[in-house]
């Protein structure tokens, strides 16, 4: 898009991941009343159908802002304000969980070193956020199923496609729209919407 | 020579991203040290731009600093010319101005007071001590001398939110202070107490002052000089006029009116300028009917091939109304006004016409809001009845607040004051369609409707643009469309020319007469003069004193309630960085093992730890219960789903009950509780500005994205008056009965949007305050810990070993649930 790539976060960078990560943080705490577990009981990866409503702040950040640890940030400071609000998984399992995600999807955008924004990235994006905090959550909290059978493939598989939908596709969809509103015409990546629809 | 001048633009120019045409270009003009300097210009001339652009918070960095003849900076801006404050590069002058804008909900950073102050001084690295000094010195220079520093600054009045964005701007001493409307937003009230706040603090201070209003009168004697710009046909931005207040606004060669400029009253050409008025408002209001729209209306009959007569059936300001003018279509019946079920008004009276504009008049907060949306459906009345006559309310009963939402948008509309609550719709056509699609339309007949309407108000050009992208000006005659397109009986405008400059004031006054000219009851809630002075049939004064013609009870100022920080007073006293901490040593050492003992006991631990510190189990477990709710159902899909044992019990399909996966689900179910029960009681109640400081100085996290992060929270808190206005904006558009997930979401990225924009002007705000640069920042406020944040941290470091310790020695011990 623009003729270099600035890394460095300028204010208004902060300022709108910020609100992206407080934002999302209501959607995550909303997330958390889903009866997740009682769904994987019923079906093994039903309930994790949803998961991408727990993952889309770090991919959606990261498309907006465009530097490198947005992704990182933006999910960060909305599970650290989830577990604030109080939820059933306890602050500190929550944060921790955020961290992860957002590695994931940071991981994916780093690989195409900053530059390349498209929907199959952040497809990408949200369905390696998934996967990574997935494969994480069997070796903390989902202990008691073993690591490689049905149950733990199925739910991992799920949580990645609901990363892949809704935190990928859905994100950047929502970028488009957003983008749409004249709201990030100070984004190079709101100035690449709004000049085709021009 | 340059020594002399405080700022200094030497060809200068600016075009904002995304737009053709420069805002700024080719200017040439020099503001000496210590000069008093009113800058006016019509509505788009770039007065804002050039003071963001000397405060150094236009675009970024590199623009100004490379030597190139035009720069594109990160915002995607163009800037072309020299521009220098002081001598320096206006980055490198940042900390020697000083900027204050003319919205004060955009100026908030911080939740206190005193916090918000300090902000601007922290970020210049100003040592502690000095700091609060300052900031009490400050606000004592700007008369909030008597203000708690603790205040909630959302508990604020706007005229008191201006006099503290205005005490931090004057706290880091600037050299320039650059004052852009800062009354716009103002009700006179708060418009006086602002302007005698820079007053007192201009008496003394010698610093060089620009300031940027579009009404001059209040602030003529501390003015040395006024600068008009004007723009060439070409684009040029150039100096009009130049001089002492006295010799331009005395100048009758300059054509005032054109610049969009009031002359202020104690000058003889103003009596002029007022007449002009006067009769450029007279004339439309004695043609009864508009002509323009007669026209239009021809025109359209002609364009539509099928001579069907499109537009009568619904755009009632063409066809014979149901009243003739002057007949009461709404008034009260024993009404009584508030909120909450409380009433801050009884027996309130009023009658509106059809045809004739009411005004709704007094000083903010006093209840004029509530009234017109009590009357306009958007509220209850706590007692009484909004009664309505029978042509208006065409049979149905009850006080409009009982009607549907698409009852209510034929009948009765309200225009909100800020115009992008509003906001349904992607393109300006679909934003004015939804009015004649939810009346009944089909599409094609709202469409060709839509463009005859938006032609009316000169949008039609626009139809395809995003409504966020319009003017300020245009942006207002678009929310008047759209509720217009739903042929209201009543139209209820909040504050229409808030904020607004000579040109679209005359625009919207204009427009709001030619409605009520076609037989529409407009109501205005206004505390504009000239509003009144020259669009009223009726005014209806409100407020506390006996005067008024509707009487409010005494608001009571809204007490400050000290939130806990905990629900143990032991715990509140902890440092908040420490409380993440302890959370973290409590539960993330228990995924060593899953065996039901060590995660039993660390749980019976925690709920003595938790009683020890003051929080009874009762009580914890009222704030813990949804864990509760969720752990039983863990507990399910471990003993289904779970690792096989050697004994099974039941089978099929997927699902294999077994002794082990019992076993684990047991302790599965025991250690979900303990890793979430202590994390939620210990980190519920932490305030944010707390945990901000301590993550920056306990556990040295970057302080940008910290106190960033804590500007976009406290942002958030603002938002809910957005919601509620948001929802009753879309209640009044006709499309409150949508279905609630519907209604949800579209709900929620209205409100994105307005954060994001909100955040971004907080972002300039901060930069202003000397955010963002590489200074070192200080610390206004310290973080502590003590003896007891080293107790807490061991006792929670314990708790996890001994309960694992012992698991190890009974032989339950299981690495990851091996």
């Amino acid at each position: 898009m623009s003729s270099r790539t600035n890394f460095k976060w300028r204010a208004v960078d902060i300022a709108v991941c910020s609100v992206i990560g407080v934002a999302s943080s209501f959607v995550f705490w909303m997330a958390d009343f889903i009866p997740h577990d009682g769904l994987q009981a019923i079906f093994p990866g039903l309930g994790s159908l949803f998961d991408g409503l727990w993952l889309f702040a770090g991919p959606l950040a990261a498309v907006i802002i465009r530097k490198p640890g947005s992704s990182i940030y933006a999910q960060l400071l909305a599970s650290l304000i989830e577990g604030m609000m109080g939820n059933v998984y306890g602050g500190a399992l929550t944060i921790l969980s955020g961290l992860i995600q957002g590695l994931g999807a940071e991981a994916v955008f780093a690989a195409f070193a900053y530059k390349h924004w498209n929907v199959w990235i952040t497809m990408l994006a949200g369905g390696f956020s998934g996967l990574l905090y997935r494969v994480v959550s069997f070796l903390t909290d989902l202990q008691a199923f073993s690591f490689l059978g049905l149950y733990a493939i199925s739910y991992t598989v799920a949580t990645a496609i609901s990363g892949v939908v809704i935190a990928g596709l859905g994100s950047w969809y929502l970028y488009r729209a957003i983008a749409g509103t004249g709201a990030l015409d100070r984004f190079a990546s709101g100035r690449a919407i709004r000049k085709k629809i021009k | 020579m340059r020594n002399q001048s405080a700022i200094l633009f030497e060809g200068w120019g600016y075009k904002r991203p995304l737009r053709k045409d420069y805002v700024v270009r080719g200017l040439n003009l020099e503001i000496r040290k210590g000069e008093r300097v009113l800058l006016l210009g019509s509505s788009g001339i770039g007065k804002s731009t050039l003071l963001c652009a000397i405060a150094g918070v236009l675009g970024n960095n590199e623009a100004y600093l490379s030597g190139s003849a035009q720069r594109e900076d990160e915002d995607g801006g163009l800037t072309e010319g020299d521009l220098l404050v002081e001598g320096l590069h206006p980055q490198e002058a940042r900390g020697r101005c000083a900027l204050m804008m003319q919205d004060p909900e955009a100026q908030m950073v911080l939740q206190r007071v005193g916090d918000n102050v300090a902000f601007g001084l922290e970020n210049l690295g100003v040592e502690k001590g000095e700091i609060w000094r300052r900031v009490r010195e400050s606000l004592k220079r700007v008369g909030l001398g008597d203000i708690e520093l603790s205040r909630s600054t959302s508990h604020l009045s706007g005229g008191q939110k201006q006099r503290v964005a205005l005490a931090g701007a004057i706290a880091m001493r600037p050299s320039i202070l650059l004052l852009d409307e800062p009354t716009a937003n103002l009700d006179p009230k708060g418009a006086k107490e602002v302007s005698r706040a820079c007053h007192e603090v201009l008496k003394e201070d010698p610093a060089t002052v620009i300031l940027v209003e579009h009404r001059a009168d209040d602030w003529l004697d501390i003015l040395s000089r006024v600068v008009i710009l004007g723009r060439d046909p070409d684009g040029t931005v150039k100096v009009a006029a130049d001089g002492s207040p006295d010799e331009i606004f005395s100048n009758p060669s300059i054509d005032f009116d054109s610049l969009g400029i009031w002359i202020p009253s104690k000058f003889t050409l103003a009596k002029l300028q007022r007449k002009r008025l006067e009769d450029q408002i007279r004339a439309k209001f004695q043609s009864d009917f508009d002509p323009n729209f007669e026209a239009l209306k021809n025109q359209d009959l002609t364009d539509n091939g099928s001579g069907k007569n499109l537009i009568a059936p619904s755009v009632k300001f063409a066809r014979k109304r149901e009243f003739e003018r002057g007949q009461v279509v709404v008034q009260s019946d024993g009404l009584s006004i508030g909120y909450n079920g409380k009433a801050i008004a009884d027996n309130v009276s009023f009658a509106f016409e059809s045809g004739k504009i009411t005004i709704l008049a007094g000083e903010n907060g006093a209840g004029k809001s509530t009234l017109a949306m009590t009357v306009s459906g958007l509220m209850a009345p706590v007692g009484g009845e909004v009664k309505v006559a029978p042509a208006l309310s065409q049979g149905l009963k009850g006080s409009p607040f009982s009607w549907t939402s698409r009852q209510l948008c034929k009948r009765i509309a309200y225009v909100f004051q800020n115009p992008e609550h509003q906001f349904v719709r992607n393109t300006v056509l679909e934003e004015v369609m939804v009015g004649f699609l939810e009346t009944g339309s089909k599409k094609e007949e709202a469409r060709s409707l839509a463009h005859s309407l938006l032609k009316r108000f000169d949008l039609d050009r626009y139809s395809a643009a995003n409504p966020y992208t319009l003017s300020g000006g245009e942006k207002r005659r678009l929310t008047v469309a759209s509720s217009l397109a739903s042929s209201p009986e009543v139209l209820i405008l909040d504050e229409p020319t808030f904020g607004q400059d000579r040109s679209t004031w005359l625009e919207i006054v204009m427009l709001m007469r030619s409605v009520a000219d076609s037989g529409v009851a407009v109501v205005a809630v206004t505390h504009d003069r000239e509003l009144i002075e020259f669009l009223a049939d009726k005014v209806l004064t409100i407020g506390a004193g006996r005067e008024c013609d509707i009487r409010v009870k005494g608001a009571n100022e809204r007490k400050e309630k000290e939130r806990p920080a905990s629900l143990s007073p032991l715990l509140s006293r902890l440092n908040p960085a420490i409380r993440f901490l302890c959370a973290f040593l409590l539960s993330i050492p228990l995924f060593l093992s899953l065996d039901p003992l060590s995660a039993g006991v660390a749980l019976a631990l925690e709920f003595l730890f938790m009683e020890g510190c003051g929080i009874s189990l009762k009580r914890a477990l009222k704030h813990v219960w949804p864990v509760f709710a969720m752990a039983p159902w863990t507990f399910l899909a471990v003993v289904i789903y779970g690792k096989k044992g050697s004994v099974t019990y039941f089978e099929w399909g997927m699902i294999h009950v077994t002794n082990k996966s019992v076993y684990l689900a047991f302790a599965t179910f025991l250690r979900v509780l303990a890793i979430a029960v202590p994390a939620v009681l210990l980190v519920l109640g932490i305030d944010s500005t707390d945990l901000a400081d301590a993550a920056s100085q306990i556990l040295h996290l970057p302080e940008r994205f910290v106190y960033g992060g804590l500007a976009g929270i406290r942002l958030f808190t603002v938002l809910s008056d957005d919601w509620l206005q948001i929802g009753q904006a879309r209640r009044s558009r006709g499309l409150g009965d949508r279905k609630r997930a519907v209604r949800f979401f579209t709900q929620s990225f209205s409100l994105l949007i307005l954060s994001i924009r909100r955040s971004t002007s907080l972002s300039t705000a901060m930069e202003a305050r000397g955010f963002g640069g590489n200074e070192k920042r200080s610390w206004a406020r310290i973080s502590r810990t003590s003896y007891r944040d080293w107790i807490a941290l061991s006792i929670c470091a314990l708790i996890p070993t001994s309960a694992l310790l012992l698991a190890y020695y009974c032989g339950t011990f299981a690495l990851g649930g091996k």
